[in-house]
C-alpha cells in the first residue's frame, strides 16, 4: 500500500515539473529528451526532500530516470540505504 | 607491411579521414582482411596492433602519450581496486565503531590515487594543448607593464585523438573509483578500449562498459554485419564527400577573408558552415559506427538528428551526444550532488520555489560544464565564447520556462501543434548557426565583427552567379548540395519516426536493393567533391 | 561453407555489376576533346594530343620549372627543331610517365628531356594508381566533375583531340621579381636523397625511351629556390648509375648567363621569359649538336610551325612591352 502511495506522489512531482507527459507509460524520459539536465536537477532535489533520501551523482544515470517505475525502484533502493 | 609501416611513422595523416583513398582503399581493407583471417583467439590482439599502427602512421612518436595514458589508468585502476578490497576486509574485521575511521582512511587514499591520475591526464592535455594559449595571454598581459619579460610560446604537436582518449581514460578511472566499473587487469583489453582505430580520431567518446568487452570479444565478420556496416559507411561518405567537402571552399573563403563580405554572404557562410560541420562530423561517426558494426560491435551514437530539436538544451542531447553525457556525468551531476551545492539547493528552494530554486546550484554546474566544453574544443577565446553563448542560452531557456508556459496558457497555444514545434525548431537552428559562426571564426574579434555585419550590413540583394563563383562554388554545386540535403532529410524524417530505411531495404528484393546501392555509389563517385580541383579537407573534429 | 560461397558469389556479382556501371558512366564523362572547354585536365600539356602524327622530335617533361624554361617555338625559330613541353604544375614522376606513354602513341620523339626538379617529388601509391594508370574506369575518378559541363556530344563515346596549344606547352610570363643568390650553388659534398620509387621510375622511363628508339636526357633548369649542390650531386650520381646525359644549367653561367636581378618571375623559384630565352637558346645548340634531330625549317610539311611562331612572337611582343613598362 505504501508503495502505491509513493508512486502517486512521484507522478505528482513529475507532472508539476514537466506537464504534458503520460508518466505512467513513458519509458524514455531521458533518452527521448523529455527531461533535461536542469529539470532532472529540480527533480532530484524534490525527490530527496519528499522521500527523505540522498541521491548521489552515480545514481543520476538515464537508466534510473527513463521511467517513473525506474525512479520508484531507485527510491526504494536508496531508502533501504544499500547503495554502498 | 610492418616494415613500411615503421618507416612511415607520422607521415600518413591522410588516414585521419575515413574517406581518404589511403584509409578506404588501403588501410581499412587490409586491416579488415587481416582481422578476418586470423583465428578467433588472436583477433583482439590484431585489432589492437592495427590500432597502434594506425596511430603510429598518423602521429609517429607521439603515440607514446597514448601508451602512457593506458599504462597509467591500468595501474591506477588496479590500485583503486586493491584499496577497495582492503577497505572491505578492514570493515569486515574492524569493530563497528572503528568503521567510520576505516572508511575515511581508505576514501582519502582512493581520492589520492584519483587525484594523481586526473592531474596527470588533464595536465598532459593542458600542457600540450593549452600552454601556447596560456603563454600568449600572459605575454599580452605582460606587455601592459614596462617589463621586458616574456614567456616563450611553446608549439607542441598533438597526438591524434588526445582530447578524445583523455576523456575516455578519465571516465574509466572515475567509474572504477565510483564502483560502477570493475578495474580491468587485462592490459590489452583496456588498451584496445582507448585506441580502437576508427574511434580514436574523433570519437564517439565511449565508456568502458559500452565498448571494452564488446571490442575484446568481437568475433568473426558476419556477412549481414559486413553489408550493413558498409552501407552505413557509404551513407557517411555521402554526407562528407558530397556535401561537407563541396561547401568547404565557400566557408573557407568567407571566414578567412570576412572583411570583404556583407551580412548576407556571412549569413550564407554561417549556414553553410553549420551544414558542413554536421555532415563532416556525423559522416565520420557513421563510418566509425559502420566499421564497428562490421566486426559486430555497436558503438554509442553521437548524433540523433539534432536539427529536429525544439530547444538548445535538447539540441545538446542530440549533437555530439557522447561529449554532452560525459560532461553531465563527470562535471554537472558531481557538482550539483556535492554537499555544498545540495545545501544551496535546499535553501534556495525555500525562497525561490521549485523551479528557480535548483537553478542556483544548476547554473554554477552548468557554467563549469560550458566553460570546460568551450575550452575542450580548443585553446582560443572564440571557443570559450562559444561555450558561454550556449551556457547563457540554456540557462536563459530554463529561466524563461515558467513565463513561456504561462504565455502558452493565456494564448491557448498547444505546444504540440505542428506549426509551433516547427517554429521552435527553426528558432533553435538559428541560434545554433549563430553559435557556429563564432566557433568557426578566426578568433573572437573576427567573430564579433562578422556578427555585427550580420545585423547592420544586411542587404537582401539577390546573390548573383558571380558572387557564388567568387566564393568558390557554382550553381551546380548548390544544386547538388540542395538535392543531397533533401535526400538526407528524407532519411532523417524516417529515422525520427523510428523507421530504419536500412533494415527496410534489406527486406526488399535483391534487384531493388542493388539498384539503390548502385545509385548511391555512382552518385557519390560522380558528385563527390574530391580529386582534381578540390583540396582534400581534414575531418573537422580531428583537430580538437 | 555453402553459405560462405553463396555470400562470396553475390559479392562478386555485385562488384561485377558495379564495374560495368562505372565503366559506362566513365565513358560518358571522359573528355571528348583535349581542350579546357571540353573538360580536359592540363590542356596546355595535353595539347600534344592535337599535334599532327610524328611531327614532334623533342618532348619536355617536368614540373612548373619545365614550362617556365623551355620555349618550343623559340627552338623552332633558332634551330628548326620541333618540340613540345608536357610539363604540368607540381608534376610527379608517375604523371610524367603517363605523358610519356601518351605522347609516344602518336609521336616518335628522338629526345625526351626530363627536368630534374620533379625527381625529388615524393609520390604515393595512390598517386601512381590515379595518375599513372591507363585503366579506363579510373579516369572516372579523374574526370567525375565533368558532370557540370555534359552536353549531347558526350553521348557519343568517340574522342576527337583537335586542340593545339599556341605556345606548345610553354607558359609565358614577363613578370620580374629579383632573386637573392645567397648560398646559391655553394660547394657542398652532401648528396640529397632520391626516394627509391623515384629512382626506379626514372629507370623505367629510360627503358621505355630506349625501347622506342629515343634518348632520355636530364636537364636542371636554373632556380635559386629549388636547386643546390646537394641536389646536383644526387642527380649526378643517378645519371652515372643509369648512364644518362645530365646537363645542369645552374653550373653553366657562361653558356646560360642568367641575371637573377631580371630573369626570374618569382624571386628565383621560376624563370620568366627573359630567363627562358637564355635557357632555350643554349639548349637549342646542345640539341642540334646531338645530331639526331632534323632541321625542319624549310620542310613544307612543317609550315604550320612558322605560323604558330609568328603568332607567338606577336603575343610576346605585346605582353612584354606592357609588363616592362609597368616595371
Amino acid at each position: 500500500m505504501e508503495e502505491l502511495y509513493e508512486m502517486e506522489e512521484l507522478y505528482e512531482i513529475l507532472n508539476e515539473l514537466q506537464p504534458g507527459v503520460d508518466y505512467e507509460t513513458a519509458d524514455d524520459l531521458v533518452d527521448g529528451h523529455v527531461l533535461h539536465s536542469l529539470t532532472i536537477l529540480a527533480l532530484v532535489a524534490e525527490l530527496e526532500d519528499s522521500f527523505d533520501i540522498t541521491i548521489p551523482a552515480v545514481e543520476i544515470i538515464p537508466e534510473n530516470f527513463n521511467s517513473a517505475a525506474a525512479m520508484g525502484n531507485m527510491i526504494e533502493r536508496l531508502q533501504k540505504g544499500d547503495w554502498q | 607491411m610492418t616494415l613500411s609501416a615503421l618507416l612511415y611513422g607520422g607521415k600518413v595523416d591522410q588516414l585521419t579521414s575515413f574517406f581518404s583513398l589511403e584509409f578506404l582503399a588501403i588501410f581499412f581493407p587490409a586491416a579488415l582482411l587481416l582481422y578476418g583471417v586470423v583465428p578467433k583467439k588472436c583477433k583482439p590482439y590484431v585489432l589492437l596492433a592495427e590500432s597502434y599502427v594506425f596511430v603510429w602512421l598518423i602521429s609517429g612518436k607521439l603515440i607514446v602519450f597514448l601508451l602512457l595514458a593506458t599504462l597509467l589508468i591500468h595501474y591506477c585502476g588496479l590500485w583503486l581496486d586493491r584499496l577497495q578490497i582492503n577497505m572491505r576486509q578492514a570493515l569486515a574485521e574492524g569493530e563497528s565503531d572503528a568503521r567510520k575511521v576505516i572508511r575515511a582512511h581508505f576514501t582519502a587514499k582512493q581520492r589520492g590515487v584519483i587525484a594523481l591520475a586526473v592531474v596527470l591526464l588533464i595536465g598532459t592535455l593542458l600542457a600540450l594543448k593549452y600552454s601556447a594559449f596560456f603563454a600568449g595571454n600572459v605575454n599580452t598581459l605582460l606587455s601592459l607593464f614596462p617589463v621586458t619579460l616574456r614567456l616563450q610560446v611553446p608549439q607542441h604537436l598533438l597526438p591524434i585523438g588526445i582530447s578524445f582518449f583523455t576523456l575516455q581514460a578519465l571516465s574509466y578511472i572515475l567509474d572504477v573509483y565510483r564502483g560502477t566499473t570493475k578495474a580491468d587487469d587485462n592490459l590489452p583489453r583496456l588498451a584496445l578500449f582507448l585506441a580502437f582505430f576508427p574511434q580514436i580520431v574523433e570519437g564517439p567518446i565511449c565508456r568502458y562498459h559500452q565498448t571494452a568487452n564488446a571490442l575484446w570479444n568481437a568475433g568473426s565478420i558476419r556477412f549481414e554485419n559486413l553489408t550493413q556496416g558498409l552501407q552505413r559507411i557509404l551513407f557517411g561518405m555521402l554526407k562528407k564527400i558530397v556535401i561537407a567537402d563541396r561547401l568547404d571552399p565557400l566557408v573557407k573563403t568567407v571566414f578567412s577573408n570576412h572583411e570583404a563580405y556583407d551580412g548576407a554572404v556571412i549569413a550564407v557562410a554561417a549556414v553553410c558552415y553549420t551544414i558542413q560541420l554536421y555532415m563532416d562530423f556525423s559522416g565520420a561517426m557513421d563510418a566509425v559506427v559502420g566499421i564497428a558494426q562490421i566486426i559486430g560491435v555497436s558503438m554509442p551514437e553521437n548524433f540523433s538528428r539534432p536539427f529536429f530539436s525544439k530547444t538548445i538544451s535538447e539540441f545538446w542531447m542530440r549533437w555530439h551526444i557522447t561529449l554532452g553525457t560525459w560532461f553531465k556525468d563527470y562535471v554537472f551531476y558531481p557538482i550539483t550532488a556535492s554537499k555544498g551545492m545540495k545545501k544551496l539547493t535546499k535553501r534556495s528552494r525555500k525562497t525561490l520555489g521549485n523551479h528557480y530554486g535548483p537553478l542556483a546550484a544548476g547554473s554554477v554546474a552548468l557554467f563549469c560544464v560550458w566553460f570546460c566544453n568551450g575550452l575542450w574544443h580548443g585553446a582560443a577565446w572564440n571557443y570559450l565564447f562559444f561555450g558561454m553563448y550556449h551556457f547563457v542560452l540554456i540557462l536563459g531557456g530554463s529561466l524563461l520556462t515558467p513565463v513561456v508556459r504561462w504565455l502558452q496558457r493565456v494564448l491557448r497555444i498547444d505546444p504540440e501543434q505542428w506549426w509551433y514545434r516547427t517554429l521552435q525548431m527553426l528558432r533553435t537552428t538559428v541560434l545554433v548557426i549563430i553559435g557556429e559562426l563564432f566557433f568557426r571564426a578566426h578568433g573572437l574579434l573576427a567573430g564579433l565583427q562578422m556578427f555585427e555585419r550580420l545585423l547592420t550590413d544586411f542587404s537582401l540583394q539577390p546573390l548573383t552567379d558571380e558572387t557564388w563563383v567568387d566564393l568558390g562554388v557554382d550553381r551546380y554545386d548548390l544544386w547538388i548540395v540542395a538535392i543531397t540535403l533533401l535526400l538526407i532529410l528524407f532519411v532523417s524524417v524516417y529515422n525520427e519516426k523510428g523507421v530504419s530505411l536500412r533494415d527496410h531495404l534489406s527486406k526488399k528484393k535483391r534487384i531493388f536493393r542493388w539498384a539503390v546501392l548502385y545509385a548511391l555509389i555512382v552518385y557519390i563517385v560522380v558528385f563527390g567533391a574530391y580529386g582534381f580541383g578540390y583540396a582534400p579537407v581534414d575531418p573537422l573534429y580531428a583537430q580538437f | 561453407m555453402r553459405q560462405v560461397s553463396k555470400h562470396i558469389g553475390s559479392a562478386v556479382m555485385f562488384l561485377a555489376g558495379l564495374l560495368i556501371l562505372l565503366a559506362a558512366v566513365s565513358a560518358l564523362l571522359v573528355p571528348k576533346t583535349n581542350a579546357a572547354g571540353g573538360g580536359m585536365r592540363d590542356p596546355s600539356a595535353n595539347g600534344i594530343l592535337g599535334e599532327p602524327a610524328n611531327t614532334i622530335d623533342v618532348l619536355f617533361l617536368g614540373d612548373s620549372e619545365s614550362y617556365c624554361a623551355f620555349v618550343p617555338l623559340q627552338l623552332w625559330e633558332e634551330q628548326g627543331i620541333t618540340s613540345y613541353c608536357c610539363g604540368t604544375p607540381a608534376q610527379k614522376l608517375c604523371y610524367a610517365q603517363t605523358f610519356l606513354k601518351k605522347c609516344f602513341q602518336k609521336q616518335a620523339p628522338k629526345l625526351v628531356v626530363l627536368e630534374t626538379n620533379e625527381i625529388f617529388r615524393n609520390f604515393s601509391a595512390v598517386d601512381s594508381l590515379l595518375q599513372g594508370s591507363k585503366l579506363p574506369i579510373l579516369s572516372l575518378f579523374d574526370y567525375h566533375d565533368r558532370w557540370k559541363s555534359l552536353n549531347s556530344r558526350d553521348l557519343n563515346p568517340g574522342v576527337s583531340y583537335t586542340y593545339m596549344d599556341s605556345a606548345k606547352g610553354y607558359r609565358f610570363s614577363a613578370t620580374v621579381a629579383k632573386a637573392s643568390t645567397k648560398g646559391y650553388m655553394d660547394p657542398d659534398n652532401q648528396i640529397a636523397r632520391i626516394p627509391t620509387k623515384n629512382y626506379l621510375s626514372v629507370e623505367t622511363m629510360k627503358q621505355f625511351c630506349e625501347l622506342h628508339n629515343a634518348r632520355l636526357v636530364l636537364v636542371s633548369t636554373p632556380s635559386t629556390v629549388n636547386w643546390n649542390m646537394k641536389r646536383h650531386n644526387a642527380i649526378q650520381e643517378l645519371s652515372e648509375a643509369l648512364q644518362l646525359e645530365f646537363l645542369d644549367l645552374n653550373l653553366m653561367p657562361e653558356q646560360v648567363p642568367i641575371d637573377w636581378k631580371t630573369d626570374s618571375r618569382d624571386k628565383g623559384d621560376h624563370l620568366n621569359y627573359f630567363g627562358a630565352k637564355k635557357v632555350t637558346n643554349y639548349l637549342g645548340f646542345y640539341l642540334a649538336e646531338t645530331g639526331v634531330l632534323k632541321n625542319h625549317k624549310y620542310d613544307i610539311q612543317y609550315k604550320h610551325w612558322d605560323a604558330a611562331a609568328k603568332e607567338f612572337s606577336e603575343t610576346i611582343a605585346k605582353a612584354s612591352t606592357r609588363k616592362i613598362n609597368i616595371r
